[in-house]
């Protein structure tokens, strides 16, 4: 029995050494550019040599210009304001709707979530025209509002919010119904709080949506001052030549924030509503 | 279910506002769009009902990119869908140093497609990539990768589930920590093996983060077109020209909105029958 | 019942607000104050807005605004703000060969009202060529290109290599390119070296003057709708064939993307690369010891050279069409176009400035012989890419023909192919 456990630890810690191997290898190149100066980068590429994966003349200068040249300060900047505030609009309204899905049976709703489905299955380079069109008479164009408020609204965290509430047994509303309780207290006052590992993840999923969103930014703003990551680092690839040190010295940075953010939230997984047996 | 005569509208107000301005009214635009075509010669757009699908029905460019278009999801969904669930399964194990190794899997969530797509065009470069190049100092044969139409697909599978499996993971990560762990406990009395434990508990309570993870993936897998587009360009001989890359091209290379139109219209219906499915395998039974 | 009412009601709230929204944008022509905004490419932004920054000065009721979008995705933007009718941009940054496009669309406004032809006649004739479309004048030349053979002097003299001459009437062959790229052996910094490569790699700009030199004249129709038997000429299978070689049978080409070999040949891995006269500035500066030689011709053929660039248009939608045209024709030329060639160093799409350029005792040295190299190849035998409506459809799928070619498909069929495509889009653009 003991020996069974030890075995499983093991495979367990060597499955997940074999991973990090997977997902850190195709990034070295990356990494190791980013200090280079910008001629080296293909110098040492083929055949491979301990001078592929170590930067002969370790230079910062990548990351320096980023910041002073191309603004990455107020480029992070608007894509985390961004992010956080349409996570926080987007988690209210969409879990709102959610609620009403789960709980609630009333006419025309099915009609009502087929389409709501339908919606994310609409890619969006498919309705920019349309949608430029909305945004521009709403006046939003060149704004932090034609970045949020057009993708609050979501159709797969509805469903992921619908798929959570739909295990929460009705016994709950409705003994609170009983105590005079209003909807409203029962989504914000029970609902929510026992949500916590779904709203996390639906978090995470409104904010990589905006951290990777390229195109709608791209047309919906054009101010300096309104600009994002992505669209920021499409700059580097120029019309005769790309620049490859900034280019990646940019994009790790995209990654590694993010990661730290995720290091932080994971500890919510273990104690969200695990164990709590709400789950009927 | 409970019934209210107005509660629910009012739950739902918001967010249908938002996707009735935002994603239905532009997505009946487009759908409209589908049944005109756009007349060079007379500047403007001429009603064609029918017209823009029945000639991609008689295309055999469109023919060979639903081809590939299922190709490569009949692959890539329950690939991801099974390594994402196993390494959510690995994720959960109470072990030393989790929280280290959850934060190194899940950064190819922060790696957007564009960025991972140029990286691994050198990594796997015929010439001059470092794969070949450990390849051949290792005595084995150099490989054409995204270079040969018969492994440019695969390529393209291995980079969006390098990419994907992490981030769907998460999502069953979340779900794994809602079973209850008495449940578990309560078989591990009863003398009950990991398999069982897994067929009779894990399966059965996960059902519907399951659900979700097979339709977001899905979805996303069939509207994936960035790595074609940036990697290949539908090539080598068309060999991963699938249908959302062929809606990109008539959109904005050859100017056909209302073809493009058409191409997602199809590209929709043939999503939902494929999650129609996937719903219906992993219903609750309760 | 009530879920269709309720769908109803949020598809007429949002009728509404776009029918009240629609006409509130763009529009500033009162007060005699006008605003001009330029949807640009973010490279040359800044240098667009110094040159505006002089019409400006002579012009105080004028402001010029630069909107700067990525190259890759600049033309994306366009279409999606041009497909929207949008009034709030006046002014377009557009790549020559696609003015065909532009203009059968009905997105720009035809010039000849606004600028008279004395003004053409101060543009290069290939320029002058590029923005005239079935004898309208649609923009304004910014640029010009051409390119020129680049060449790493210690690599060439490591491997026992004579190099080519800066002479116009000593101009290799393709043959004796290929023969000498062949015995590039061996390596620098225990790196593989190769012998050649075209900087845009399988882009049409660089590919189509093989075959002009093999004496292919037209790559479409004379009407820009047909490329069956002109884009698969027996001129353009050879040239395919020529690229074929390169790559899979001589070797001597690395299979890269057009934005990596500019930095195989900075970091010494490259001996020979054709590359635009850009590029010289770049390749001093990463320190590599080159030189330079014009673009090779095919034995029994003739030197031919890719030109084209880009221009300013005005937009279909713009409110300030005759303001935006002034501007343009200020900027392409006189004193705006001094000061844009100050600025960018690309090459100019003025005559004077070309003529200038190989007079200027500057230009006689490197990197900036590059550019008086140039100027005359522009002007003496250069080549415009096809015109026709259906350009980045053509463009695109050359492009797609030369990638299966490079990975070992056949020219014939990959060019047959190509050309099968783009006959069925060019179809919609017949009367």
């Amino acid at each position: 029995m003991e020996n069974k456990k030890v075995m499983g630890k093991l495979v367990s810690y060597l499955l997940n050494i074999v991973l990090v191997f997977i997902v850190v290898l195709p990034l070295l190149f990356s990494i190791t550019s980013s200090f280079r100066p910008h001629e080296d980068i293909f110098k040492y590429i083929s055949p491979i040599t301990w001078k592929t994966f170590i930067p002969t003349d370790i230079t910062f200068s990548a990351y320096k210009d980023i910041f002073t040249e191309s603004g990455f300060g107020r480029i992070f900047f608007n894509t985390f304001f961004v992010g956080i505030v349409t996570v926080a609009l987007g988690l209210l309204v969409n879990s709102m709707a959610a609620f009403a899905f789960s709980v609630f049976s009333f006419r025309g709703k099915k009609i009502v979530f087929f389409i709501v489905l339908l919606t994310f299955m609409v890619p969006f380079e498919v309705i920019a025209v349309p949608l430029y069109k909305v945004v521009s008479s709403l006046g939003f164009i060149d704004s932090y509002s034609a970045l949020i408020i057009p993708v609050v609204a979501n159709g797969l965290v509805i469903f992921l919010y619908k798929q959570f509430f739909d295990d929460l047994p009705l016994s709950i509303f409705e003994s609170a119904r009983m105590d005079g309780a209003s909807w409203w207290r029962i989504y914000y006052g029970i609902v929510l709080p026992l949500s916590k590992p779904v709203t996390i993840t639906a978090g995470l999923l409104i904010f990589v949506g905006q951290w990777e969103s390229f195109l709608w930014p791209l047309l919906a703003t054009h101010s300096d001052q309104y600009r994002v990551i992505q669209v920021a680092m499409s700059t580097f690839s120029q019309e005769h030549a790309t620049i490859w040190n900034q280019l990646f010295a940019a994009s790790n940075l995209t990654i590694v924030v993010p990661a730290i953010l995720l290091l932080f939230l994971q500890k919510y997984f273990v104690n969200g509503i695990a164990n709590t047996g709400v789950k009927e | 279910m409970i019934s209210s005569k107005w509660t629910p509208y009012l739950f739902l107000l918001p967010a249908i506002v938002g996707l009735g301005i935002f994603s239905i009214y532009p997505a009946f635009q487009a759908f409209f769009s589908s049944l005109y075509s756009f007349s060079f010669v007379n500047q403007t757009n001429q009603f064609v009902g029918l017209q823009n699908y029945i000639s991609e029905f008689t295309d055999p460019v469109f023919w060979n990119s639903v081809k590939v278009t299922l190709l490569f999801n009949v692959v890539i969904n329950p690939l991801q869908i099974v390594l994402a669930f196993g390494l959510a399964i690995l994720l959960n194990k109470r072990v030393k140093g989790i929280g280290f190794f959850r934060s190194i899997h899940f950064i190819p969530i922060s790696v957007s497609l564009p960025i991972a797509s140029v990286l691994f065009m050198i990594i796997l470069n015929p010439d001059e990539g470092l794969v070949n190049s450990v390849l051949t100092s290792l005595g084995f044969h150099a490989q054409p990768f995204l270079h040969s139409s018969h492994q440019a697909l695969w390529v393209i599978v291995g980079i969006a589930t390098w990419k994907g499996v992490g981030y769907w993971a998460v999502f069953l990560l979340a779900g794994l920590q809602e079973v209850p762990s008495a449940l578990y406990e309560a078989a591990a009395l009863d003398g009950a093996n990991k398999w069982t434990e897994f067929i009779k508990i894990t399966f059965p309570l996960m059902k519907r983060s399951l659900t979700f993870v097979a339709v977001a993936d899905t979805v996303a897998n069939f509207l994936l077109f960035a790595p074609m587009y940036i990697m290949t360009d539908g090539g080598p001989n068309n060999s991963t020209d699938v249908l959302m890359y062929e809606t990109i091209k008539n959109a904005y290379v050859n100017s056909n909105m209302g073809s493009a139109d058409a191409l997602i219209v199809m590209l929709i219906i043939i999503i939902l029958i494929i999650i129609g499915v996937e719903s219906k395998l992993l219903k609750p039974k309760h | 019942m009530k879920g269709k009412f309720f769908l109803m009601l949020v598809g007429i709230v949002s009728l509404v607000l776009i029918a009240t929204g629609c006409e509130s944008n763009g529009g500033s022509a009162h007060s005699g104050k006008v605003t001009l905004t330029i949807l640009a490419e973010a490279d040359s932004a800044d240098s667009l807005k110094a040159v505006a920054k002089g019409y400006e000065e002579k012009h105080p009721n004028v402001t010029v605004k630069v909107q700067s979008y990525p190259f890759a995705d600049l033309f994306k933007q366009q279409q999606v703000v041009l497909n929207a009718h949008d009034p709030s941009a006046d002014i377009l940054y557009i790549d020559g060969p696609t003015l065909p496009d532009f203009a059968s669309k009905g997105w720009i406004e035809p010039l000849d009202n606004y600028i008279d032809d004395s003004v053409k006649k101060e543009w290069s004739k290939s320029m002058a060529d590029e923005v005239t479309i079935q004898g309208k004048l649609y923009a304004a030349p910014m640029n010009s290109s051409s390119q020129v053979l680049f060449y790493n002097k210690e690599i060439l003299k490591k491997n026992g290599i004579e190099p080519p001459e800066n002479d116009v009437n000593k101009r290799w062959t393709w043959e004796k390119l290929v023969n000498n790229a062949k015995k590039v052996k061996g390596k620098s910094n225990g790196q593989k070296v190769w012998g050649f490569a075209f900087e845009q790699a399988n882009r049409a700009y660089q590919l189509i003057p093989l075959a002009q030199s093999l004496g292919a004249t037209k790559l479409v129709s004379d009407d820009g709708l047909k490329s069956s038997g002109y884009t698969n000429s027996k001129e353009m299978i050879k040239a395919g064939q020529f690229m074929n070689d390169l790559y899979n049978t001589w070797k001597i080409t690395p299979k890269i993307s057009a934005d990596q070999t500019n930095d195989y040949f900075s970091s010494g891995k490259l001996a020979f690369i054709e590359g635009g006269s850009w590029d010289a500035v770049d390749f001093k500066k990463a320190g590599v010891n080159f030189g330079i030689a014009p673009v090779p011709y095919f034995s029994g053929g003739k030197p031919v050279t890719p030109t084209g660039s880009w221009t300013l248009g005005v937009s279909k939608y713009s409110k300030n069409k005759s303001e935006s045209a002034k501007l343009i024709k200020y900027m392409s030329t006189g004193e705006g176009a001094k000061k844009w060639f100050d600025l960018e160093g690309n090459l100019p799409a003025t005559t004077h400035l070309l003529e200038q350029i190989q007079k200027d005792p500057k230009y006689k040295k490197l990197p900036y012989s590059a550019s008086s190299l140039a100027a005359y190849e522009d002007q003496h035998d250069s080549m415009l890419r096809p015109k026709t409506p259906g350009y980045i459809t053509w463009e695109s799928e050359v492009d797609k023909a030369f990638e299966n070619i490079m990975d070992g498909t056949d020219p014939k069929k990959a060019l047959d192919e190509s050309v099968k495509q783009m006959d069925n889009e060019l179809e919609k653009y017949k009367n």
